[in-house]
């Protein structure tokens, strides 16, 4: 009886027992595992979320990572002493007018093309083109030697005049050609007859030697000589590329009383140019037969050499741009095997080593990421709870209050 | 989450909270953190409570849902320690204050009894439950319940009478020294 007395003292004790966790404790504590746990409470599904997230987070990473390390390793294995890489163009002169403003900065090649010089384009047209015809005189001779021409004083000194005072002057009379010849791009082989015949009329050797692009006279080369017992005279023109707006070639003689001329000229009356010599060569002038059988002056040795230079130079516009493009062909062929080289080179463990220290450090950040926010959630979670309480304070406060 | 149901669900768990608490530390005495019982059994009770018919019902409703819980815990971890008389100097870690050394005594001594006649013993005795309510919270028969209840109050005697014959021995032993 003592036994079970005391086991019911003993059961009555532990039935008024304090409680250790007060309702408020065990009301705080459900909430939060109510959030927290898993399954239709709306914060959790934001921590869901971010874990969820998670997978993606690390895959962007590794990704990340292993476009970075390749980038590096390509740089780090690229040879140094390569030239670097110039963006910039090469673009021919013909093609400026296509050029467009554009970031890129353009080096314009001067060219190397001069349609002004017609040895070149001579040797490119004739035989292609079935509008070019030469022709000449019979004793038109292109070895002829070149004549050297100087300024002549074309007045009549025999020529008075009195002024207004009664006094004697003596102007500058200029003396006309007996016979005056223009040659421009519209001469015709006609024309040219005529004046070889009038000259020859004259005593003058007459012989000439034309180019004819498209029905216009282009180029005209002329031989003169007077063989006279007492004077003895060449003269040797050849002209430029005519245009249509270039000045004509004029030439004429004087006449005797008899009519025979004694002297050639060449140029205007006004600033007349006589021959005063001939030869192959001089210190200045130097004579230059083209491949048309034009003689022409070139006034200095360099200018010579450079024009001869010019006119070896074949260049083509296309040939050109295909040597460009093969070059970036073979350029980006040798970029393309380096690349292969420097990736075979590439020690992918070391970077598998890197990436999965980088997953690791990631997946601890995550970690850290998680444990923050499981402290925000609690923290809400308290705040909430505590406002909770504190407004079923006021509400029992208030029931209470109305009780009373 | 429903602000209906958690006020209704915790407004019914108010009045009971201290006798569930009473039960749920007695219960897991030495086991386990009664606490984590508790939070696990309103989880729990919380899920299932639209499927309560009668308010009434909840303080039986909660304790059967703590009994399942324990029950499925105690099959999880398949406990097979015995506790021995050295499992009587255990610290308790629910035991704060000397004024309550003797309940915890007997709750160390009841944790030598079967899980059934404990709940038995807990749910009549500390909780002050009916026979025909932890027939229904245990799921038997009443006959079973009284049997578990005379079964388990004699081997608690008899734990009792041990723990003192050995507490007094043990000052007897001292005394001759």
């Amino acid at each position: 009886m003592n036994d079970s007395f005391n086991m019911d003292k003993l059961f009555e004790q532990a039935s008024r027992i304090e409680t250790e966790v007060s309702f408020e404790e065990t009301k705080r504590a459900f909430m939060k595992s109510l959030i927290l746990s898993a399954g239709g409470v709306l914060a959790t599904k934001g921590v869901l979320k971010v874990l969820t997230t998670k997978k993606w987070i690390i895959m962007i990473s590794a990704i990340t990572a292993i476009s970075t390390a390749s980038i590096v390793a390509v740089m780090s294995f690229a040879p140094n002493d390569k030239e670097p890489i110039e963006t910039s163009k090469i673009i021919p002169n013909s093609s400026i007018d296509e050029v467009q403003d554009g970031e890129e900065e353009l080096i314009i090649e001067p060219t190397k093309v001069f349609d002004q010089i017609d040895i070149a384009e001579n040797e490119i047209i004739e035989g292609s083109n079935a509008d070019i015809i030469f022709f000449e005189s019979e004793n038109f001779d292109p070895t002829a030697d070149f004549v050297i021409y100087e300024e002549f004083e074309n007045d009549d000194s025999s020529f008075i005049e009195i002024d207004a005072n009664g006094n004697m002057v003596a102007p500058k009379k200029i003396i006309p050609y007996a016979e005056r010849f223009e040659i421009t791009s519209k001469t015709t082989e006609a024309e040219l007859l005529s004046m070889k015949k009038k000259a020859e009329a004259a005593g003058i050797k007459f012989n000439y030697k034309a180019k004819i692009k498209n029905s216009k006279l282009q180029k005209i080369s002329i031989q003169a000589n007077i063989d006279q017992r007492n004077n003895q005279q060449s003269m040797s023109i050849t002209s430029d590329n005519f245009k249509d707006s270039d000045d004509p070639v004029i030439f004429g003689w004087f006449e005797d009383d008899k009519g025979k001329a004694n002297e050639m000229g060449y140029g205007d009356e006004k600033n007349l140019k006589c021959c005063t010599g001939k030869g192959t060569k001089c210190s200045e002038h130097h004579i230059h037969l083209d491949d048309g059988g034009f003689n022409n002056f070139i006034f200095s040795d360099e200018i010579e050499e450079a024009l001869d230079e010019l006119a070896d130079l074949e260049f083509d516009i296309n040939d050109d741009l295909k040597d460009v493009l093969e070059n970036l062909e073979h350029d980006l062929e040798k970029m393309g095997e380096e690349l292969e080289f420097t990736m075979n080179e590439i020690d992918f463990s070391e970077i598998n080593s890197i990436l999965d220290d980088l997953q690791i450090e990631t997946i601890d950040l995550l970690d850290d990421l998680e444990i923050q926010i499981e402290e925000l959630l609690q923290k809400n979670i308290d705040i909430k709870i505590e406002i909770e309480d504190d407004l079923d304070k006021k509400n029992r406060e208030e029931k209470e209050i109305k009780s009373e | 989450m429903s602000k209906k149901k958690q006020n209704e669900f915790l407004s019914l768990y108010e009045p009971v909270h201290d006798r569930f608490e009473r039960f749920c530390r007695a219960r897991v005495y030495g086991e386990m953190d009664h606490q984590d019982l508790m939070n696990e059994t309103l989880l729990k009770a919380y899920e299932k409570f639209d499927t309560l018919r009668s308010k009434e019902a909840f303080l039986s409703f909660l304790f059967s849902i703590s009994v399942r819980v324990l029950a499925n815990t105690n099959r999880k971890k398949k406990e097979t320690t015995k506790l021995n008389q050295e499992a009587f100097i255990v610290k308790d870690i629910n035991s704060q204050t000397d004024k309550n050394a003797e309940v915890f005594m007997l709750y160390k001594a009841m944790t030598k009894l079967s899980v059934e006649q404990k709940e038995c013993l807990i749910l009549f005795e500390i909780t002050g439950f009916s026979i025909k309510e932890i027939s229904d919270i245990q799921n038997t028969s009443e006959s079973n319940v009284k049997q578990r209840l005379r079964r388990g109050r004699i081997r608690l005697r008899e734990l009792l009478t041990e723990k003192s014959e050995f507490a007094q021995e043990s000052k007897g032993g001292q005394n001759e020294r």
